[in-house]
C-alpha cells in the first residue's frame, strides 16, 4: 500500500478505532444509567425509554445520512446517540426547573408527539432497531468495501456514495478501462471520448459510420462512467489521462485522432498535453468553453436541479446522487421513460456513473478547465465542432479563444447533436482523420 | 421498567404529560358541579382519590401548591375524616370526574389523580396519577402554572 493510501485509510478508519468507540460507549452507558435513575426517581421511567429510543433512531438516521453524504462514518457516532437523547428530553429538564410542556416543545424531536405513537414504546423499539440495524449493516458493508480497496493498495474510496458505498472500487490497471472497438484490430485511428453523465453509447451511431468508412475506432467508458464506473477511487483530470494512456498502450502504439464530446474534450486536451506524441490531431465536439467562472456555473447549472446543487457544492447533491445510485434500477427506468427524444440506450447510460466521477468532472470544468488554454495555445491541430443551438457550449464563448491552428465547423442542433446528427459529426471526424492520414503519407 | 398498575391510565401517554391545554381548547366546568367552591373566581386544584389520604401525606403532597389556589379533594364514598387543607367533596356518582373528563383507570373504577382549573373555570390540566402523594413538586408546578 502506498503512503498516501495508508494515510487516507487511517483517516477513514479513525471514527471506528476501538479505543474511541470504547470511550464513547462507556460515556453513553454511564450517562444513560444516570438519566434512567433520574427519570425513575420521578416515577417516569417509560418517558426515559421513549426519548432514548427516539434519540437512537435519529442518531442512526443522521449517521446513515452522513455515511451517504460523506462516504465515510462520522466521528463520535455513539456520542451522537447521547446528544440526540439529551436534545429529545430537553423539555423534561425545563419541566424540572418549573416550565410545563407546551406545543412548541415538539421541536425537540417531537417531544410531546412521540408519546402518542400507536403502541408507544413498542413501536419506537421496532423503529429504533430497524434504523440502527440499517446503519450498522451499511457501515459493515462500507468497511468491507474499503478494506478490499486497502488490500488492493488503493486509497479508500472515501466520498463514494450509492452502490459504490458498499462496493469496492478497482484500480485502473493496464487496459482495464472498459472500451468498445469498431473496425479491424490494430492501433486505433480514432478515439472517441464521451461527456458528462454519458458513456460510449453516445458515440455508437457515429462510430458505426466511421467503421463503415474503414477506420479503426476505440470508444472507452471514461473512468467512473458506464461500465468503468467501478474503476478508480479518484477522478481528477490526470487520473482520466492515466487511465486512457493505459488503455491506448494496451491497444498498440499509434497516433490516433482524439475526439471528445463535451467533458470528453477536456480529457482529450489534457491527454494530448500529457502525451503529445500519442495524438495526431484533436477534434473537440461541443467543447464546454465559457467566458468566465460565473458563466460556467450558469451554463452547467442548466443541466438540471442536480447539476445546480453540485455546482453550488451542496451536500444535498451528494445525498441525492448516493440514493439514486443505490436505487439505480429505478433511476434507469425513470430516466428512460422521462427523457424525451433521447434514444433509450443513451438515456439509460446517463445514470451509469459514480457520484465522485460526476462531481469531479463538473468541478474540473468549473475550476481547472483546460479548454480555454488549449484553444488559445493549441498543442495539436484542432478542429472545433459546434452546434448552432447548443447553449452549453455557446459559439460566442468558444470564439473568445481564436487561434489560427483551430478550425471551426458549425452544424445545426443542440448539445446532443453528437448522436442526433451522427452522420454530420462522423463526416467531420472522417474528413479530419483522412487529412491526417493523407498528411502522414 | 415498572409495569402499569390497575390505577394507571390505559394510555400511558395521557398520564402526567406535563402539557397544559391551551385556554381556547380547554373545557369549562359548570359551577354547579362543585357548589360552594370558588370555581370561576379563583384557580382550583382538584384532587381525585378513592379515600381520604392520611393527613400528613396529603399535606406534604400539597406543600408546593400556592396558597392562592383553592384545593378540593373528591372521593366516591362518605368519610368522617377531615382534610388538613381545602374542602372535601363526596361524589358517588362521579359527576365531578365526568365534568373535568378525567380518564378512567385500567380497573375501570374511580380515578386517582388531579385536575387544575384556572380562574375562568377552564380545565387546563387533568391526569391520573396514583402516586400523586409522592409528586409534590409536580403538583406544585402544575398548580402554579394554571392561574
Amino acid at each position: 500500500m502506498t503512503a498516501a493510501a495508508e494515510t487516507a485509510w487511517a483517516r477513514a478508519y479513525r471514527p471506528l478505532r476501538p479505543a474511541s468507540l470504547g470511550v464513547q460507549l462507556a460515556l453513553l452507558v454511564l450517562t444513560e444509567y444516570a438519566l434512567f435513575h433520574s427519570y425513575r426517581g420521578h416515577d417516569a421511567d417509560f418517558r426515559w425509554a421513549t426519548h432514548f429510543l427516539v434519540g437512537l433512531t435519529v442518531a442512526a438516521a443522521i449517521n446513515l445520512a452522513w455515511l451517504f453524504v460523506k462516504g465515510a462514518p462520522a466521528r463520535g457516532m455513539l456520542l451522537s446517540v447521547l446528544a440526540a437523547h439529551l436534545f429529545a428530553m430537553a423539555p423534561d429538564v425545563l419541566f424540572s426547573v418549573g416550565v410545563p410542556h407546551a406545543p412548541w416543545m415538539n421541536v425537540f424531536l417531537g417531544h410531546i408527539w412521540v408519546h402518542y405513537l400507536p403502541s408507544g414504546d413498542k413501536s419506537w423499539l421496532v423503529i429504533a432497531l430497524v434504523a440502527s440495524g440499517t446503519f450498522a449493516s451499511c457501515l459493515a458493508l462500507w468497511l468491507r468495501a474499503r478494506t478490499g480497496e486497502a488490500e488492493a493498495g488503493l486509497a479508500p474510496g472515501i466520498g463514494i456514495g450509492g452502490s459504490a458505498l458498499v462496493t469496492a472500487q478497482r484500480t485502473p490497471e493496464r487496459g482495464a478501462l472498459v472500451s468498445v472497438r469498431y473496425g479491424p484490430d490494430g492501433p486505433p485511428d480514432i478515439v472517441l471520448l464521451h461527456g458528462l453523465a454519458a458513456s460510449q453509447h453516445v458515440w455508437a451511431p457515429a462510430a458505426r459510420l466511421l467503421q463503415e468508412r474503414g477506420f479503426r475506432v476505440v470508444v472507452p467508458d471514461l473512468l467512473g462512467f458506464g461500465d468503468s464506473r467501478r474503476i478508480g477511487t479518484r477522478f481528477l483530470l490526470d487520473d482520466h489521462v492515466d487511465a486512457l494512456a493505459s488503455l491506448l498502450e494496451a491497444t498498440g502504439a499509434g497516433q490516433p485522432v482524439v475526439v471528445g464530446h463535451s467533458f470528453g474534450c477536456a480529457v482529450a486536451v489534457a491527454f494530448a498535453r500529457a502525451h503529445p506524441h500519442a495524438v495526431s490531431e484533436l477534434v473537440l465536439v461541443a467543447p464546454p468553453v465559457f467566458r468566465d467562472g460565473q458563466r460556467a456555473r450558469e451554463r452547467l447549472g442548466e443541466d438540471g436541479w442536480l447539476a445546480r446543487q453540485v455546482v453550488a457544492g451542496s451536500p444535498v447533491a451528494s445525498l441525492t446522487c448516493g440514493l439514486m445510485c443505490l436505487l439505480r434500477p429505478l433511476a434507469e427506468m425513470l430516466v428512460t421513460r422521462l427523457a424525451d427524444g433521447v434514444p433509450r440506450e443513451v438515456a439509460h447510460e446517463s445514470v451509469q456513473h459514480s457520484w465522485p466521477a460526476y462531481r469531479d468532472a463538473l468541478t474540473t470544468l468549473l475550476d481547472s478547465n483546460p479548454l480555454p488554454g488549449a484553444l488559445k495555445h493549441p498543442t495539436h491541430p484542432t478542429t472545433v465542432v459546434l452546434a448552432d443551438a447548443d447553449l452549453r457550449a455557446p459559439k460566442g464563448d468558444v470564439l473568445d479563444h481564436p487561434h489560427e491552428a483551430v478550425t471551426l465547423v458549425e452544424l445545426t442542433g443542440d448539445h446532443l447533436f453528437v448522436y442526433a446528427d451522427a452522420p454530420a459529426v462522423a463526416a467531420v471526424i472522417a474528413a479530419t482523420t483522412t487529412a491526417v492520414e493523407g498528411g502522414a503519407q | 421498567m415498572s409495569a402499569p398498575g390497575s390505577l394507571d391510565d390505559p394510555n400511558p401517554a395521557d398520564q402526567r404529560p406535563g402539557f397544559l391545554t391551551a385556554p381556547a381548547d380547554a373545557i369549562a366546568v359548570p359551577g354547579l358541579v362543585l357548589p360552594g367552591n370558588p370555581v370561576g373566581s379563583q384557580p382550583v386544584f382538584l384532587v381525585f382519590d378513592r379515600r381520604v389520604p392520611p393527613a400528613a401525606e396529603y399535606a406534604d403532597a400539597l406543600k408546593d401548591v400556592p396558597r392562592s389556589r383553592a384545593v378540593v379533594i373528591v372521593v366516591p364514598r362518605a368519610a368522617r375524616h377531615t382534610v388538613p387543607r381545602g374542602r372535601l367533596v363526596v361524589d358517588p356518582a362521579g359527576r365531578v370526574a365526568a365534568a373535568v373528563r378525567i380518564d378512567r383507570p385500567r380497573d375501570g373504577g374511580s380515578p386517582v389523580g388531579y385536575a387544575a382549573i384556572d380562574a375562568r373555570a377552564r380545565v387546563r390540566y387533568v391526569t391520573l396519577d396514583p402516586a400523586y402523594l409522592d409528586h409534590s413538586f409536580e403538583n406544585g408546578l402544575i398548580a402554579e402554572a394554571v392561574r
